[in-house]
């Protein structure tokens, strides 16, 4: 038998975007230099549209043990000296777009299985997760509650988007508990979102014809199929017909007039080598996604828990690096990385480039438009990690950088939250004397955003129902 | 402790210990005991509707449509079973947003090849509906097709509405583009449909028809749906009786598409996949290096499986089969680039499935190995036993300045809560601390300090000691564990779920396991019994 080798250019064709231009860095630019993109136009961008950014980079960031002062200044409101982690959105210029949150936990919803990365997922679901034999998360996740609510007018009700893998517990979860994936790939990010924005209008219509003749098709076979099966199937169908639905807003929706066809970015190679051009594409297209206002909420997830950072220097994988000194991965005899001091180090430039990232992103954000307005104007944006020193997938400290003018909320504060930890680092003894309630739960920070992003009901709670969940004064006009 | 916990808890999420009550939003993630069948009743245990894994749909697309898509499977989210789970595990399967955009990018891709290539067209319609008479030939091949990829005739209702939107196209060649599109993206092509119909003196259980038992049969021998002739069996009744699906399993293992389908599962059961993903600053570590510890492993299972021999031989053997590369890697005489057999020293420690370097490799995620990982990994692959859960609580042990890793196992011992599971984790990894990263011997680590090869499995009675991998297989091939632990991957396989011994599958973990002794452990006979047991024949009735 001949088979038929088909490729990504193949599929390129059969969507009819054959010859489109690849392009490397910078993408931004690019986009709209040279292409003419007219986002700028007012109509482009809705004036009252609320938008939610969450950026993940995982396994925390250097403190406690070895560096308590690395991240949380040591005063709080404006004014506060800036921290090393925090130099990275200094010299971008943001830092004054920017809060930084400190004294968070999810310790009380950490699960009871005491599994250290199984119940990471609670601090974007605010559920403790569950364990069926294998670990599951409780959700919806926060941005995929607000997306319910201000993603239903937009051809994506929200993008998520990571580099390398899904996430390292660093990713959104569906009502029912299942992970939403990643998008990996610029290229492929690209396809989907602006893919048929460069067809030529009229071929444009016909695929969009077809496909909806042929999605209608598939909806109407879930349907009659869900009529003959039995109700866990059914639920198991239910899914299944809302990502066609969701699939059929993006890819039906009429190509749109306002946003031109940005180029199609180069793809990147899934090695160890610097990251920073992938991570600042990825940005570059969900910001671009934001401003053609494709969608409303994004996701975006800096992974990559096991890959090395030779253009750091650091030639051992992170996860390594973070548990060096204790390092329980290793068995017996001397491991590469028994240099605690040096690990101090490698971990605190994985760090800062994490941070770098972040600054890239909220710059990205604030970049003014022709009209002079910009995308943090109406935005709830929130980087964090899953942990708070992730040697010691500590679930208090969680480092938090809150941005975004929804609700008239102002930048270039600490914002601190009354904290009583065990450890005593720097952080936990400034922050013990804060006032409010003490150990708020992480769950505040998204009733915050989410209650800013008018995405709750009215006296709806985010996350446990059973916990005294309130908003946060200060963040997004609460 | 705490960087233990970070490890040992991720790799043991997976274990079948204590199970929660849910809490919060999550509907009941365990169906459990089915009420309306009464106890001491034979049941066949929880299923659910089962999505095509991404080997499956590449396999069975490109077996209808003689059309290669591997490169468009490639941009497929990745399944989510967690770790040591199967990727055919029905529980985590969905269909993301993101995953209905991929089926459609490849439905498209299908559509314009059938829109433009003539020859493909006629080949895979069994007609050219451009040419010729139309209605004639769309409705020969939508029966064709609709069977083929519905894997049962189809009704027609669901016949009629695909006519009408071949119908929505003028030119004939385009009408055929959207069928195929919509086929391929059909719950029914996607999803495994299974109801079944009311067994006259069982509460709640169905028997499958014959076309719901030729696609299990299918995608548990050949990872891929049913061809024609397959189909034409369960047409004409052969797959009504378990001597008939045993007649069929028996035919089918013997067709190429067996070692193919089969191999999937060896991928996964003995964490050849991690190859995949896996990273190591070692320049020798090259994509061809991990191609060559893939085959050697495959190449083994291919002897054991089918060879008709004792398959608890793949943990002992004295030979494996190396190319250049491999021979290099194990300090065997040089070898050509092709593979061969090749006998392995007398004394050497490597030998059995635990020496090939991909399980070594598997056992370790950096470029450090560890004792715990390594020893968790043969719990969970070799002997189906895995370490329980930690219970809630463990105490949090924080870092103490002068705290050296070598006293990790006085950690874990000095501590109860985690001594309980260490103790028996650990001492496996000791005794394939010869082994680096990447499989190698080595004598010493990095500092020139010896390396630890006194092993002990303590979960085995009598608590043998061993050292190296190929008296690590010994010790599991001698004790029930290690057919047992045979007999259990087989049934995940092809059920889709892990078994529950203590609530229902005993019987058919134990029948299989004595047809699978009584047939000297041929391989291919524990196949035949999973494949003629109550839970691979018939189901719990839908729930209402």
């Amino acid at each position: 038998m001949t088979t038929k080798k088909l490729s990504r250019r193949t599929i390129l064709r059969g969507a009819g975007i054959a010859g489109a231009v690849t392009i490397g860095l910078p993408l931004l630019e690019a986009m709209l230099d040279d292409r003419g993109l007219s986002f700028s136009k007012a109509s482009a961008q809705p004036t009252s549209a609320r938008r939610f950014v969450v950026m993940h980079w995982p396994q925390g960031l250097p403190m406690g043990w070895n560096g308590g002062d690395f991240f949380f200044p040591t005063s709080a409101g404006s004014g506060y000296s800036p921290t090393a982690a925090l130099q990275p959105l200094v010299d971008a210029g943001v830092l004054g777009d920017v809060n930084v949150v400190s004294g968070l936990t999810y310790e009380r919803i950490r699960s009871s299985l005491g599994d250290a990365h199984g119940h990471a997922p609670a601090f974007i679901t605010g559920y403790e997760t569950v364990n069926d034999g294998g670990i599951i998360a409780q959700g919806p996740s926060a941005d995929q509650v607000a997306a319910r609510v201000i993603g239903t007018s937009t051809r994506f009700a929200s993008l998520a988007t990571g580099l390398y893998t899904q996430g390292d517990f660093g990713n959104p979860w569906t009502g029912r508990g299942a992970p939403v994936p990643l998008e990996l790939s610029p290229q492929r990010l690209f396809d989907r979102v602006f893919g048929s924005l460069s067809l030529p209008e009229d071929e444009a219509m016909l695929q969009l014809r077809r496909t909806q003749s042929v999605l209608d098709l598939v909806k109407d076979d879930i349907t009659t199929l869900q009529g003959n099966l039995g109700s866990n199937d059914r639920g198991r169908l239910e899914d299944h017909l809302t990502s066609i639905r969701e699939l059929e807003r993006a890819v039906t929706s009429p190509p749109s007039t306002e946003c031109a066809a940005p180029a199609r970015p180069a793809d990147v190679p899934y090695d160890d080598g610097d990251a920073t051009e992938y991570a600042r594409l990825m940005i570059d297209l969900v910001a671009m996604a934001l401003r053609c206002d494709l969608t409303r909420v994004a996701f975006v997830s800096l992974g990559g828990i096991w890959r090395t950072y030779p253009h750091l220097g650091v030639g051992t994988d992170y996860h390594n690096v973070c548990h060096t000194g204790f390092n329980e991965a290793a068995s017996v005899g001397p491991r590469l990385d028994d240099d605690r001091e040096l690990a101090a180090e490698y971990y605190r430039r994985i760090g800062l480039w994490h941070m770098e990232q972040v600054a890239y992103f909220v710059n990205a954000l604030k970049t003014p438009d022709a009209m002079g307005g910009s995308l943090l104007d109406d935005m709830a944006f929130v980087a964090l990690s899953e942990f708070g020193d992730g040697g010691l997938h500590h679930e208090s400290y969680i480092p938090i950088i809150a941005a975004g003018r929804l609700g008239g909320m102002t930048g270039g504060r600490h914002v601190v939250n009354r904290c009583d930890f065990a450890e005593g680092w720097q952080e936990g003894a400034f922050c013990a004397s804060a006032p409010g309630p003490a150990n708020r739960c992480i769950n505040d920070l998204w009733q915050s955003a989410l209650t800013g992003l008018a995405a709750l009901g009215e006296g709806a709670l985010f996350g446990d129902p059973s916990l005294p969940t309130t908003t946060i004064p200060g963040l997004w006009g609460a | 402790m705490v960087a233990l916990r970070f490890v040992v808890f991720c790799l043991l999420a997976a274990c079948n210990g204590t199970v929660s009550e849910p809490v919060g939003p999550v509907d009941s993630v365990d169906p459990g005991i089915d009420p309306r069948i009464p106890a001491g009743v034979p049941d066949p245990g929880p299923m659910e509707l089962r999505r095509l894994t991404h080997y499956e749909y590449e396999r069975t697309i490109e077996a209808a449509f003689q059309t290669d898509v591997g490169d468009l499977v490639a941009t497929f989210p990745a399944e989510s079973a967690r770790p040591f789970e199967l990727s055919n595990t029905y529980a985590r399967q969905t269909i993301s947003t993101l995953q209905a955009d991929r089926y459609l990018a490849v439905a498209r891709a299908l559509g314009a090849t059938i829109a433009t290539d003539t020859t493909l067209r006629s080949d895979v319609l069994g007609c050219d509906p451009a040419s010729g008479d139309r209605a004639g030939c769309v409705s020969a091949y939508l029966d064709r097709l609709g069977r083929r990829l519905y894997r049962r005739p189809l009704d027609a209702e669901t016949k009629a509405r695909l006519g009408e939107l071949e119908a929505t196209e003028m030119d004939a060649a385009e009408g055929a583009a959207r069928v195929v599109e919509a086929m391929v993206q059909s719950p029914r092509f996607l999803f495994r449909v299974e109801i079944g119909s009311p067994i006259t003196d069982r509460a709640a259980v169905h028997a499958l028809d014959g076309w719901e038992r030729a696609s299990r049969l299918s995608f548990f021998l050949w990872s891929e749906g049913p061809d024609d002739a397959l189909l034409d069996r369960a047409q004409a009744g052969e797959l009504d009786t378990s001597e008939g699906i045993a007649a069929a399993a028996r035919s089918m293992l013997d067709d190429p598409r067996a070692r193919e389908g089969l191999s999937a599962l060896v991928t996964e059961w003995f964490l050849v996949d991690r190859l995949a993903t896996a990273r190591r600053a070692v320049p020798e570590f090259d994509a061809d290096l991990r191609a060559a510890m893939a085959t050697e492993v495959r190449m083994l299972a291919e002897e054991y499986m089918f060879g008709g021999g004792d398959f608890l031989g793949i943990y002992t053997s004295d030979h494996t089969y190396v190319n250049d590369r491999l021979a290099a890697l194990y300090g065997l005489p040089a070898a050509g680039a092709t593979f061969e057999r090749v006998v392995l020293p007398a004394d050497s420690v490597r030998g059995g499935i635990a020496g090939t370097a991909a399980f070594l490799t598997g056992t370790v995620r950096s470029d450090e190995t560890s004792s715990i990982i390594r020893g968790a990994s043969v719990l969970h692959a070799l002997v189906c036993d895995p370490p329980a859960p930690p219970p809630p609580g463990v105490p949090m042990l924080m870092p103490e300045e002068g705290r050296s890793l070598a006293d990790l196992e006085d950690a874990h011992t000095a501590n109860e809560v985690c001594a309980s599971c260490h103790r028996s984790i650990d001492p496996i990894g000791h005794g394939l601390e010869m082994f680096d990263a990447i499989g190698r011997l080595r004598t010493t680590y990095s500092d020139g300090s010896p390396v630890r090869e006194d092993g002990l499995i303590r979960g085995i009675e009598g608590e043998p000691a061993f050292r190296g991998a190929r008296e690590l297989g010994a010790v599991v091939a001698a004790s029930d564990l290690g057919s047992a632990c045979a007999v259990k991957h087989v049934f995940r396989w092809a059920l889709g779920r892990p078994e529950d011994v203590a609530r229902y599958d005993a019987p058919t973990i134990d029948g299989a396991g004595d047809s699978f002794a009584g047939a000297e452990n041929d391989f291919r006979e524990l196949v035949v019994a999973i494949a003629t047991s109550d839970a691979f024949m018939n189901r719990r009735a839908p729930l209402p």
